[in-house]
């Protein structure tokens, strides 16, 4: 994997660049968003896990840019999880609130780079959801990584029941699939769990 | 105007209130019954005289303070009707102007059976038996209370004026009395947010550089302890962000289905209790709906059943029950910790015995009973019979 990892804390960016190193992947450094932009248009990376607070430029237009090179992105975060969550128009493969330990990391990254380097598509309703671009097809309203899984476990078992902070996520693919003018929507039902509900019932 | 100062004016004028409305209460009812004594004072002398002045205030003896002044039979209103066995009446005295005799007689009639009171809002009378006769006295006490009432008018405006003038006083005073309080009540808030921000990438790094340190050296005793103190650390920036978002005012109050949401936290919990193979039962009764913050009572059952994962034995339940005039929610876990010793768990950063290798700052409990208190509801915790029990009530 080619990371390029994006923080204006050096002791974050030292540690986690050994850490990617030891695992056999490769990690380059930078402090600030110029910097950020410059590696994104130089190199070919595998993904962009980048702080929110970056300094010279704001994180959503790299991530933005980023995305329109098919590059997937990590945003780290210190605020709750559903603040980002249901900002919903950065259009990260993945938020993630610090602290956090280099397990959940590694594993959101792993799990990032193997949806975009595959070319998975699959259809819920009359929606067909681009894996590897992260979002839905013909349209350019981002998903997280996390809400592909949960439309994808709709599609198989028609049901969603677990998962922390379930309702934020939720309540940000509700927002999504407003505005997508989407024929349905996602409501816990008594009983059951989150379910597909036609906008029409 | 922030809550504290509301507050403050709020028990100001409440003590101030109470204060005036006892002090001229008193002091009022003193005067009324200073005029009821003298007036019954008067009728005794009547009472004395069968319906007569007589003795001294004839004689012109009496002195002119208090109610013997040698005028007062001039000057009293009054009359006095005498009531045989068999309920004859016979005017004994007649020296009033505002009503006739047969009304006379009839008004004293009407005062048979009682002993000595005020009729008609001004009017004092005394009933006595002489002779096998029973003599109702009625005397009229108008001018007499005049005082008395007008001082009652000018109490009561007086004392809407002084909570008006005292409300305005307080509204100017307490903002520069409260300014210091207000100031480090913010202050603190502002300290807890800056806390919260400033510990997470320190933490991050710590993290993963004992995690470098692992990978690099091996696992040791110390690095599994640096893990530890940095779970503890990250499980305090966790609960220090839910008290910051508490401490912010949120009027956010909508109808919402608790059966729902109760339901819909379980679930999203499961995983972490099938992860220490912990059995989560749920009893929740349907359709309980409830008025209030949606997100504060989501918040609140996820910290308790995050306390459920981390200390249930084997078993925990959630019940959600509803009476007629309450709800209840009631968190039950099987615990090694003995009977009673569950009594100060609200305080902030108070962890049981139980909590010693599990990472938290003390600050859960704490936060659902502020939350709870802000939905105007309560929350109780103990254990009982090897269960720990939370139980809230709205």
């Amino acid at each position: 994997m080619f990371v390029l990892l994006a923080d204006q804390n050096r002791d974050i960016l030292l540690t986690y660049q050994n850490l990617f190193a030891l695992r056999g992947d490769q990690a380059v450094c930078v402090f600030d968003g110029t910097q950020a932009l410059t590696a994104l248009t130089e190199n070919r990376f595998d993904l962009l896990i980048i702080n929110q607070q970056l300094p010279r430029v704001f994180a959503k237009q790299i991530i933005t840019y980023a995305k329109e090179q098919h590059i997937p992105s990590i945003e780290l975060i210190d605020t709750h999880i559903s603040s980002a969550v249901l900002l919903g128009d950065v259009p990260a493969a993945a938020f993630l609130a610090l602290p956090f330990s280099p397990e959940i990391l590694f594993g959101y990254a792993d799990a990032i780079v193997k949806k975009a380097t595959g070319t998975e598509r699959f259809s819920i309703g009359k929606i067909t959801v681009d894996v590897a671009d992260f979002c839905f097809a013909d349209s350019d309203i981002p998903l997280t990584s996390k809400e592909i899984d949960l439309l994808r476990t709709l599609t198989e078992t028609g049901v969603i029941t677990e998962g922390k902070h379930l309702s934020t996520y939720v309540n940000a693919l509700n927002n999504k699939l407003l505005t997508l003018q989407a024929p349905f929507h996602i409501e816990y039902v008594s009983q059951k769990g989150y379910c597909m509900v036609d906008n029409n019932e | 105007m922030s809550k504290i100062r509301k507050k403050f004016i709020i028990y100001a004028m409440s003590a101030i209130f109470v204060l005036l409305t006892v002090l001229l209460g008193t002091l009022n009812t003193i005067n009324f019954t200073l005029v009821a004594e003298d007036a019954d004072r008067v009728t005794q002398m009547l009472c004395d005289g069968r319906g007569q002045f007589g003795g001294r205030i004839l004689a012109g003896q009496a002195g002119p303070a208090g109610p013997e002044s040698p005028e007062l039979a001039a000057t009293l209103r009054h009359f006095t009707v005498a009531f045989d066995k068999d309920g004859n009446a016979q005017m004994v005295a007649f020296k009033i102007s505002a009503v006739d005799q047969q009304t006379a007689v009839d008004w004293a009639r009407s005062l048979l059976g009682k002993r000595t009171g005020w009729t008609k809002t001004t009017y004092r009378y005394r009933v006595y038996t002489v002779d096998k006769k029973t003599f109702v006295t009625v005397i009229d006490q108008g001018r007499e209370l005049l005082s008395p009432y007008r001082i009652l008018r000018f109490s009561a405006i007086g004392e809407l004026f002084f909570l008006v003038l005292s409300f305005l006083v307080l509204l100017f005073v307490s903002r520069r009395l409260l300014q210091p309080l207000e100031e480090t009540d913010r202050k603190q808030k502002r300290f807890l947010a800056d806390v919260e921000k400033a510990f997470r990438v320190p933490l991050t790094v710590m993290h993963a550089g004992t995690e470098l340190l692992e990978k690099e050296h091996g696992a040791t005793d110390v690095t599994r302890a640096m893990h530890r103190q940095v779970k503890q650390m990250t499980a305090l920036v966790e609960e220090l962000e839910a008290l910051t978002i508490l401490d912010k005012p949120n009027e956010n109050r909508s109808a919402y289905n608790l059966s729902d949401l109760c339901r819909r936290m379980i679930d999203e919990s499961r995983a972490a209790f099938a992860q220490r193979d912990l059995q989560c039962s749920a009893e929740i009764a349907p359709d309980v709906s409830l008025v209030g913050d949606n997100e504060a009572m989501r918040r609140c059952i996820a910290e308790l059943l995050e306390n459920q994962t981390k200390f249930a034995l084997h078993q925990a339940s959630v019940t959600l029950q509803q009476t007629q005039d309450r709800i209840q929610l009631t968190f039950e876990n099987d615990t090694d910790l003995p009977d009673g010793s569950a009594d100060q768990v609200f305080d902030r950063f108070t962890r049981l015995k139980n909590a010693e290798n599990v990472p938290g700052a003390g600050l859960g409990l704490s936060y659902v009973k502020d939350m709870v208190k802000q939905q105007d509801g309560r929350v109780t915790a103990g254990v009982e019979n090897g269960r720990f029990i939370v139980s809230i009530s709205l």
